[in-house]
């Protein structure tokens, strides 16, 4: 499998708080790299930089070979990389279904009805894959935390992204809930819809289900990385997560 | 399939043919004149609304676009000896490109900081028309007088056509706009611009054309303004009153939405003249802005636009019973 997406020496500071630290990993097509990491180890800051929501201090992003650290949020996102939020966020005045609408158009903007029809197919399709068949008319207040991931998914599926980046996704499901989304992102990654992702969790189980490799992180710096059962099983790991009392 | 009416369509039919058949019952020309300026108001209101009203970067300095149109098409007239419709266009497009420019590097900040920011620009332009060294290009406190104005009093009906096809030449493709998804995008940055650049928008792009749009129909607004006055002066164009009114008519008609404006403005206008037998002088002016702020409260989405909604369920009730 070639590399898809290089992360090199990644530094960002606020302050006198180093966030993330010469952080460096790669992700292959077609794989599902888990991001792993106590509270405050610099995972969603490493999203952040990633999509461009803060300037890097040093370090580059490469995309298929090419470099993308200079770009700007909607930038990336038109190069291939779309992400879910931590805390689901949405368009409160709007649709399910307005909503996949909306994030199929990225630059395709058009006051006219035309393409209509592909585009309403397209978006009913999006939806059954992430299950919202049923709440296409429905707005987020009307949605459950499930649903309100899904739609964030959905979302992020819509703007056609070749890595997909899963912030926390199965925070505050339940079991069978999570197991759902993993359904999901499964079919999805099968079908190349898209073909890579990147998730960050603390449901380690939930994780070990799909993941293909796991980077683990810790005060913003790599602290481990390989096959799930390696990295949950490696002493640094062991530390970060229980502290002192790993023997 | 389900029966279904477009009931927007059928609510602007209704509404151009009220407003088109209000001179053959309107005898009073006073009440025409009011409702004249109504159809002007409306710029107003839907200028703000296309812009603050949809992205959520609240402006409280939309007077000096409207200002900049005002005396660029004064001074152009009253100056340069160009006539009337020349002159509208060219401020329009003059307030426009200008206002465009000066609002560019505020979009850096949003919020109260887009709003202070925002407050400053008509007292700025007052300031201007004001000092000693423009007095005589402005016309400084007095203002600029007379000024061409479309026609004289008792051909008040053309110019109530003339200000009436303008408003719905500007109003409808804006309605328009704003139910296009571009329209959706706009309202998309009010409720969360990150989530927007998150979907590969550039969001600056879309406050651009809000704003650019904005600035010249709030411009055509001002041109027609001063032009159906006959004078440009600061009190009477860049007033914050004038502001508070623009305000009080998006958020009672529907912010983001463009109708409930339209329907807001004339509501303004008409509540403003029907008080003044009973309220005279500040007591008018206090007594509306309770009304107003009384309005907002009950309904903050807007009194109008929960109207039409209602109107549109009943309608396509009946449609489907029938």
């Amino acid at each position: 499998m070639s590399k898809i997406f290089e992360v090199e020496n990644l530094k960002k500071s606020f302050g006198s708080i180093e966030a993330v630290r010469n952080v460096c990993f790669d992700v292959k097509q077609g794989e599902i790299l888990g991001i792993i990491g106590p509270n405050g180890a610099g995972k969603t800051t490493l999203f952040n930089l990633i999509m461009g929501v803060y300037r890097q201090d040093d370090g580059k992003l490469l995309l298929r070979g090419h470099d993308i650290s200079r770009l700007k949020t909607f930038q990336r996102v038109n190069k291939g990389i779309s992400r879910t939020f931590q805390f689901a966020r949405n368009f409160s005045s709007l649709t399910v279904m307005q909503h996949i609408r909306m994030a199929m158009l990225s630059d395709k903007l058009s006051l006219s009805s035309k393409g209509e029809q592909e585009r309403d197919r397209e978006a009913n399709r999006i939806a059954d894959v992430v299950k919202l068949g049923g709440s296409k008319s429905k707005y987020p207040g009307e949605l459950n935390i499930e649903e309100l991931r899904k739609l964030e998914l959905s979302m992020a599926l819509a703007v056609k992204p070749d890595i997909l980046l899963l912030d926390e996704m199965f925070a505050g499901l339940t079991e069978t809930e999570s197991k759902d989304i993993i359904d999901i992102i499964r079919t999805m990654i099968k079908s190349g819809d898209p073909t890579t992702a990147i998730i960050i969790d603390h449901n380690l189980a939930a994780l070990s289900e799909i993941v293909h490799r796991v980077v683990a992180i810790d005060l913003g710096e790599k602290i481990a990385e390989g096959s799930f059962e390696q990295v949950i099983s490696d002493q640094a790991v062991k530390k970060a997560y229980l502290g002192e009392y790993v023997q | 399939m389900k029966k279904q009416i477009n009931s927007s369509v059928l609510g602007w039919v209704v509404l151009i043919i009220i407003l088109y058949s209000i001179p053959i019952y309107m005898k009073n020309l006073n009440w025409l004149g009011i409702l004249t300026f109504a159809n002007i108001f409306v710029l107003f209101a839907i200028s703000w609304d296309i812009s603050s009203g949809h992205t959520g970067y609240l402006s409280l300095g939309h007077t000096f676009f409207i200002g900049l149109g005002g005396y660029a098409s004064g001074m152009l007239t009253h100056h340069l000896g160009f006539s009337l419709f020349p002159s509208i266009v060219i401020s329009s497009l003059f307030a426009m490109v200008l206002g465009t420019l000066i609002i560019i590097p505020a979009f850096r900040v949003r919020g109260p900081y887009f709003l202070m920011l925002s407050f400053a620009l008509p007292l700025f332009l007052t300031g201007i028309v004001r000092i000693g060294y423009f007095t005589d290009y402005t016309g400084g406190h007095m203002g600029l007088f007379p000024l061409p104005v479309f026609a004289s009093v008792p051909d008040r009906y053309k110019v109530y056509y003339l200000t009436l096809t303008i408003m719905l030449l500007i109003g409808i493709p804006l309605w328009r706009l704003s139910k296009s998804e571009i329209g959706h995008i706009l309202r998309a940055i009010y409720n969360d611009e990150e989530l927007v650049g998150n979907l590969g928008f550039n969001p600056f792009k879309f406050k651009l054309l809000a704003f650019t749009v904005s600035n010249f129909v709030a411009g055509l607004g001002g041109a027609l303004w001063v032009h159906n006055m006959g004078s440009v002066a600061p009190h009477s164009i860049l007033d914050l009153y004038i502001m508070v009114q623009i305000v009080i008519a998006v958020m009672i008609g529907g912010e983001g939405t463009i109708i409930g404006p339209i329907l807001g403005a004339y509501f303004c206008v008409i509540l403003l003249e029907a008080l003044q037998p009973y309220a005279p002088g500040p007591w008018r002016l206090l007594i509306f802005t309770l009304i107003g702020a009384g309005m907002i409260a009950v309904k903050p989405t807007g009194i109008f636009i929960a109207i039409c909604q209602k109107l549109d369920d009943f309608i396509q009730k009946k449609v489907r019973g029938s």
